[in-house]
């Protein structure tokens, strides 16, 4: 059967990058992580419309996408904040004080962790090492990385965050 | 001993990434002596000389690890393993994001060797950024003609591709690997058969870590003997060690093997923060039995000395603790974090740290009894060796080793409800 | 073969070097426990119970994944044995609730059985167990997270059997979770292994739940009377009531599919018609079975030769057909059991065994939803498939192994025969060019051009197309395997069961030729195409006895109504899709005064001073001749072309008295193409009117991609919805639609 992809799913960039990603590798599949990350950058989760359509790309039953994806901590599978503040706790952070800035952010957010903030602007997630052991305490927001984390420092980065 | 600057030469120079500055001091010029002027067993051949062992943690010797491959006219694919993702573990950042044609070229040499004309570089979700350094790097040198179909003109095709993880540990283990680099869950598979038999999609592959790969321009250039004369008798070469924790100087060294312990925690890294004292040091990553601070009287960073000393050498992430430090809650987090990264796929490992985390819960509560302590190291019975990969053995590490070297602490939190040291 | 030697607790056993230690240990009468462990699903080594000491190896080795080797000495008896099991057992319990009281598994768990047999007899866990609600997977499945030990079984088998579907696992660690994908209703056709194989309660059957314990219930080995495949099932019974299928040995394959598993609660449906009724008036009474005996031998002693026919349900077993064959020819009646209205006999080739298919390279499948009509033989066309088969699905319904297959075409019901016909033929119809991708049409002429291919005939296929397949196929030496409807099809027409049809037999009854008519096991206003015709000839017969378990509506033109058995109260044999015979047997005790076709037709027989005869054992199946039957391809012409087929759910024998499993297709659709929706001005889930000169339904809409445009499938199979009002003869029709 010939397969009918909606392409207009994603935009024409995102539509060309997965092109490139599923003729890169030997067997398409190996492509699939890196689909989900390409329709999440644009989509900023993977909800059940996007899991379905990735599972249709591939050829695969949406169950075995979406045990794909929910195997992976990276992928959002609900809807989250503009800002997707992840502290790291793990041990070197924690011993440098992590748990004092996921409280910090806490209270400043009014959330609590694994909460969004009501205009939708932030969600903080405490994440495993991120590998800034060296610079902790640290996190990422979206993709940036923060490092030898202060309360202050935190407010200053979060301030600027429009 | 100091540091010693072999893998870590370029990163701190500016442009370190770019192309051109890489090849100002030499770069490529290795795998143009490797394609031109070596044939693949004679690689093998150096690098088994150089005794290099696998810098990821296991320490696996690299040449040995490569004459597994068989020689059929199969595809075979080469791995490098950049899911950095064990706790305490930063040394390959560096080298992704300052040297990345460093890392390309050890690939493509290491790649002739073993007779791939494909290999992929599995980094992790998190590392972004080193994702884009690399694969603008992997660009430069397609259009520069050094990689890609007939590498520098010597007829040797080799394509590299940069795959992310997507957040998840155990990925970091090369079968599970495998299965995510294949579009899957990232579960661990059962060996037999082992990758270098049957690998990515079944064909022979060879997974190596990011410094083990890096390492490999330096011993075609010099020889595996010259490799081999660095480091001690038994654990040749240097070692990328990444310090975290209550040291003045966190980041990362590149060693001699065989360079003391207090060396680097006192000298190098500057010592411990605040003029404290150290209370206890884990040497290799968090999966390593964490050791009191005199037990690290006279050991040398190098395999043997950290195995005598009852811990291992792992990744190189040393992290530092000093005397504030509660471990009754590095254990628990430590143990979160296994419970949280384990696949899922196998009992013991599932249920054994799920049970230790809800055990050690309590415990921190102040709601711990005495026969939780037994039933905690009986896990080292229940778990140990009996888990389809080495995930669940990791987890025991700091757990049997912190309530053995640290049982007091756990009993006056259990005994008093509170933590002794006011955590 | 080489074998290698292998001690195992001091007993030494040969097997083959491929073998593993739990087979070697199951060789030496070891017992090793295992959770995830499967016979027929590739070994995973997840659960951890079989773990063995084997000498040299530093590590405990797991049994189900550990290759032997010449002279391994291996160990289960040890103490690092025990403590591992007991390690295991211990984790395994930690969260599972203790609710084996209310858990259906209870009596053939493997956790309780193992706890039994090597765990500790208490628990150090003193923190709360992580519990999860029970959720219901539509009318046939209940999972119970929170029993689940995630062996990954029902994960394994949905993916490396059945070809991937909406179960799968999620999320992971110890919070991995099993489930369905984007459904709450999980039916597709196969559920019935995941209940089977799951090791624990944590999938459990809804028509099973809370009824009975399964040390209550006695079981007899019999064979499923659903589809002429054959499926061994151990049929529980408690009480004289049915409760539980079991598929417990590999036969013919080890899976078993849901009409199997769940349609046979219809044996114990409060609507079966236990006693004879006679007609008085509009309304029937009871009789007993002497004076109904009496009475219908008197009224058929006044007919002629020719003026009785009788028509049987393909699903009878030999006994059943003898007796129905000596007592046809006694009264010189017509006799056929065709109700579907084919006009095509079955064809006797050289495929001989599932492992054919399982074994061919190319497998061609043409005019029919294998999965619906021989769910079992679809999984073995996937296990073909996985092996390196090259699989080609063309048809104008197909709802299972087309989106599972290498090459899949939809194609207009209007073409599907001349499709067909053309492929055999080896040209490929622009129709289905068009419905194929490039690298599909490659596959395809390779599949073509290859000596080894077996060609499946669907049992939409005509007569033509059957004969030309026969031909083509011999002259090629493809394999031909040709599918029939009923449990027993080969069996009746190896038994001569056949004259010219049944709609030749209706025909005669509306012509004045027949006068009296015989119908034993079928509601033909379900079977036949033809529903005018069926009501034209019931209503014009001067005298009808029909047989059934129930007063359908057949049933309700009936001068008198005989109880029949079913399957599970009845012995006796049939002839398989492989024509070998296979022996049922008799689980239960006839309900009421029901009993079967041939005591009654000897009963009838005897007062009409003839003899009936229900000797099978002379049937010689090696001896049967291949009748080709002629005919032309079939086509269809209209604005739209139906084709009638009931749903899997709908399938079943007595599927609309079997309520879980009838529940499962709810409502009758209609599929439509996107473009013929778009044109109608429909969408999923809207209602449209089906309808031609002789009929109008409505239907509940429901999109397939690549679905040709014109082309519709319309369900049949449904209580008071007789679509078959709609057909001629055929099981496609033209009709017309429109938005309701």
């Amino acid at each position: 059967m010939k397969a009918v992809v909606d392409r207009s799913f994603v935009s024409e960039a995102t539509w060309q990058k997965i092109e490139y990603l599923m003729d890169r590798y030997p067997d398409a599949r190996s492509a699939l992580l890196q689909v989900l990350h390409a329709v999440q950058d644009e989509k900023g989760y993977l909800d059940m419309e996007a899991i379905k359509w990735i599972a249709k790309l591939f050829d695969l039953p949406p169950a075995e996408v979406y045990s794909v994806a929910s195997f992976y901590t990276m992928y959002n599978l609900k809807r989250v904040g503009k800002y997707l503040i992840q502290v790291c706790t793990n041990i070197s952070c924690m011993i440098n004080g992590a748990e004092d800035i996921v409280k910090h952010i806490e209270r400043k957010l009014g959330i609590k962790v694994g909460e969004t903030t009501p205009d939708g602007k932030f969600t903080l997630i405490t994440v495993e090492c991120l590998g800034s052991c060296g610079k902790a305490p640290a996190m990422m927001i979206n993709k940036d990385y923060y490092e030898n984390l202060t309360p202050e420092k935190v407010d200053s980065i979060l301030d600027s965050l429009k | 001993m100091g540091e010693y600057k072999l893998l870590l030469a370029n990163v701190e120079k500016p442009d370190s990434e770019k192309l051109e500055v890489y090849r100002a001091s030499g770069g490529y010029e290795r795998l143009r002596k490797a394609l031109f002027e070596m044939k693949p067993e004679e690689i093998v051949e150096e690098v088994k000389k150089s005794g290099l062992r696998g810098r990821g943690g296991a320490g696996f010797p690299t040449g040995v690890k490569w004459g597994f491959v068989p020689k059929t006219d199969e595809p075979k694919y080469l791995v490098c393993n950049a899911d950095e993702g064990e706790p305490g573990t930063f040394k390959d950042r560096v080298i992704i994001e300052k040297d990345p044609h460093l890392l390309l070229e050890g690939i493509a040499i290491s790649a002739y060797a073993i007779g791939a004309h494909e290999a992929f570089i599995y980094i992790r979700g998190e590392y972004e950024y080193g994702a884009q350094v690399l694969e603008r790097a992997i660009k430069e040198a397609e259009e520069a003609g050094i990689l890609g179909p007939n590498a520098l003109g010597s007829g040797y095709d080799i394509k590299i591709t940069v795959h992310r993880g997507a957040g998840a540990y155990v990925c970091g283990e090369e079968t599970a690997l495998l299965n995510s680099l294949e579009g899957r869950r990232g579960h661990p598979r059962i060996r037999p058969p082992f990758p270098a038999s049957k690998g990515l999609y079944q064909h022979p592959t060879v997974i190596n870590n990011v410094e083990t790969l890096a390492t490999v321009p330096f011993i075609v250039e010099r020889g595996g003997d010259w490799y081999a004369s660095l480091g001690t008798e038994k654990s040749k070469g240097t070692k990328l060690f990444s310090i975290s924790g209550h040291v003045n100087r966190p980041g990362v060294y590149e060693l001699e093997l065989g360079t003391p312990f207090k060396e680097l925690i006192y000298d190098i890294a500057g010592g411990i923060r605040d003029g404290r004292k150290l209370k206890a040091v884990i040497p290799g990553g968090s999966s390593t039995p964490m050791l009191k601070a005199e037990e690290i009287e006279g050991v040398l960073l190098d395999y043997e000395s950290l195995q005598a000393a009852g811990s291992m050498l792992g990744s190189g992430a040393v992290i530092v603790m000093d005397e504030t430090t509660c471990i009754v809650k590095a254990v628990y987090r430590m143990a979160k974090f296994y419970a949280h990264e384990s696949c899922g796929q196998c009992t013991p490992c599932r249920e054994g740290t799920r049970w230790m985390v809800q055990i050690l819960t309590r415990i921190v509560n102040g709601q711990g009894r005495m026969e939780d302590l037994d039933i905690l190291l009986d896990m080292k019975d229940i778990m140990g060796g009996n888990c389809l990969c080495p995930l669940g053995d990791a987890a025991l590490g700091p757990l049997i080793s912190g309530i053995t070297k640290f049982r007091d602490e756990f009993e006056a939190h259990i005994m008093t409800g509170r933590c002794p040291l006011g955590g | 073969m080489s074998t290698v030697k292998v001690t195992i607790d001091g007993i030494t056993v040969e097997v083959s070097p491929d073998a593993t230690i739990l087979q070697a240990a199951a060789k030496a009468g070891v017992d090793i426990p295992y959770f995830c462990y499967h016979p027929f699903l590739k070994p995973a080594g997840l659960c951890r119970m079989c773990l063995v000491e084997v000498e040299g190896m530093p590590k405990l080795a797991p049994a189900c994944v550990t290759q032997v080797r010449d002279g391994m000495v291996v160990k289960t008896n040890t103490e690092r044995v025990k403590k591992a099991r007991e390690g295991i057992i211990e984790f395994q319990l930690l969260h599972h609730p203790l609710d084996c009281p209310i858990c259906d598994q209870a009596g053939e768990c493997y956790l309780q059985d193992i706890t039994f047999r090597y765990g500790k007899a208490t628990s150090r866990f003193a923190d709360e167990k992580e519990l999860y609600p029970t959720k219901f997977y539509g009318p046939l499945i209940v999972h119970e997270q929170s029993r689940c030990i995630l062996c990954k079984r029902c994960v394994r088998f949905s993916t490396e059997v059945a070809g991937g579907t909406e179960w799968n696992v999620y999320w992971r660690a110890a919070h991995s979770i099993i489930g369905a994908y984007d459904t709450d209703t999980v039916a597709n056709y196969f559920t019935a292994n995941l209940v089977e194989i799951c090791p624990v309660g944590a999938i459990t059957s809804r028509l099973y739940r809370y009824k009975t314990r399964i040390w209550k219930l006695d079981f007899t080995r019999s064979v499923c009377d659903h589809c002429e495949i054959g499926c061994s099932l151990d049929l529980g019974v408690r009480e004289n009531q049915l409760f539980k299928i079991k598929h417990n040995i590999m036969d013919p394959t080890p899976w078993l599919c849901d009409k199997g598993y769940y349609a046979f609660d219809y044996v114990n449906h409060a609507e079966r018609i236990l006693f004879p009724l006679k007609r008085n008036e509009k309304k029937m009474v009871s009789v007993s079975s002497e004076d109904v005996s009496d009475q219908i031998a008197k009224a058929l002693e006044g007919y002629k030769e020719g003026e009785v026919a009788l028509i049987v349900s393909p699903h009878i077993v030999l006994e059943d057909a003898a007796a129905v064959k000596s007592f046809a020819d006694a009264l010189k009646a017509k006799v056929d059991y065709r109700v579907y209205g084919e006009d095509y006999l079955p064809l006797k080739t050289g495929v001989s065994d599932i492992s054919d298919v399982e074994g061919s390279k190319n497998i061609l499948i043409l005019c029919g939803d294998v999965a619906v009509s021989h769910p079992v033989l679809a999984l073995s066309v996937l296990k073909a498939k996985f092996s390196g088969a090259n699989v080609a699905v063309i048809s104008a319904n197909d709802t299972y192994l087309g989106e599972r297959s290498n090459v899949f075409a939809l194609v207009p019901a209007s073409k599907e025969e001349a499709i067909a016909k053309d492929l055999l033929e080896g040209r490929l119809n622009d129709a289905l060019k068009q419905a194929l991708s490039e690298s599909e049409l490659e596959t395809l002429r390779s599949m073509l051009q290859s000596e080894d291919l077996m060609v499946i005939l669907g049992v939409r296929a005509s007569s033509a197309l059957r004969s030309l397949a026969y031909k083509i196929s011999s002259d090629k030496g493809w394999k031909l395997l040709a599918l029939d409807r009923g449990s027993n099809p080969k069996g009746l027409f190896a038994m001569g069961l056949y004259s010219d049809g049944v709609g030749g037999i209706l025909k005669g009854v509306v012509d004045g030729k027949v006068k009296a008519l015989l119908v034993f096991g079928v509601d033909l206003f379900e079977t036949y195409p033809d529903a005018a015709l069926v009501k034209e000839a019931l209503s014009s017969v001067e005298f009808l006895v029909v047989g059934d378990l129930f007063f359908h509506e057949t049933a309700a033109y009936a001068d008198y109504f005989l109880p029949l058995v079913s399957f599970a109260e009845d012995s006796g044999t049939v002839v398989n899709l492989f024509w070998s015979k296979r022996r049922r047997r008799r689980a239960m005790e006839p309900k009421g005064e029901s009993t079967s076709l041939r005591k009654w037709l000897a009963s009838i027989a005897d007062r009409l001073g003839v003899n009936v005869t229900t000797e099978v054992e002379g049937l010689d199946l090696s001896s049967v001749e291949v009748k080709l039957t002629e005919g032309k391809v079939e086509q269809v012409d209209g604005k739209f072309v139906a084709v009638v087929e009931p749903p899997f759910y709908r399938s079943a024998k007595y599927a609309g008295w079997c309520s879980n499993f009838s529940e499962a297709s709810a409502e009758p659709k209609v599929v439509l193409s996107i473009e013929d929706a778009k044109a109608l001005g429909v969408k999923e889930g809207d209602k449209v009117v089906v309808e031609n000169s002789r009929g109008r339904f409505e239907f509940r809409v429901k999109l397939r991609e690549g679905q040709p445009a014109s082309s519709v499938v319309l369900d049949c199979g449904y209580d008071r919805f007789p679509v078959n009002l709609l057909l001629t003869g055929s099981w496609k029709v033209a009709v017309d639609l429109k938005k309701a």
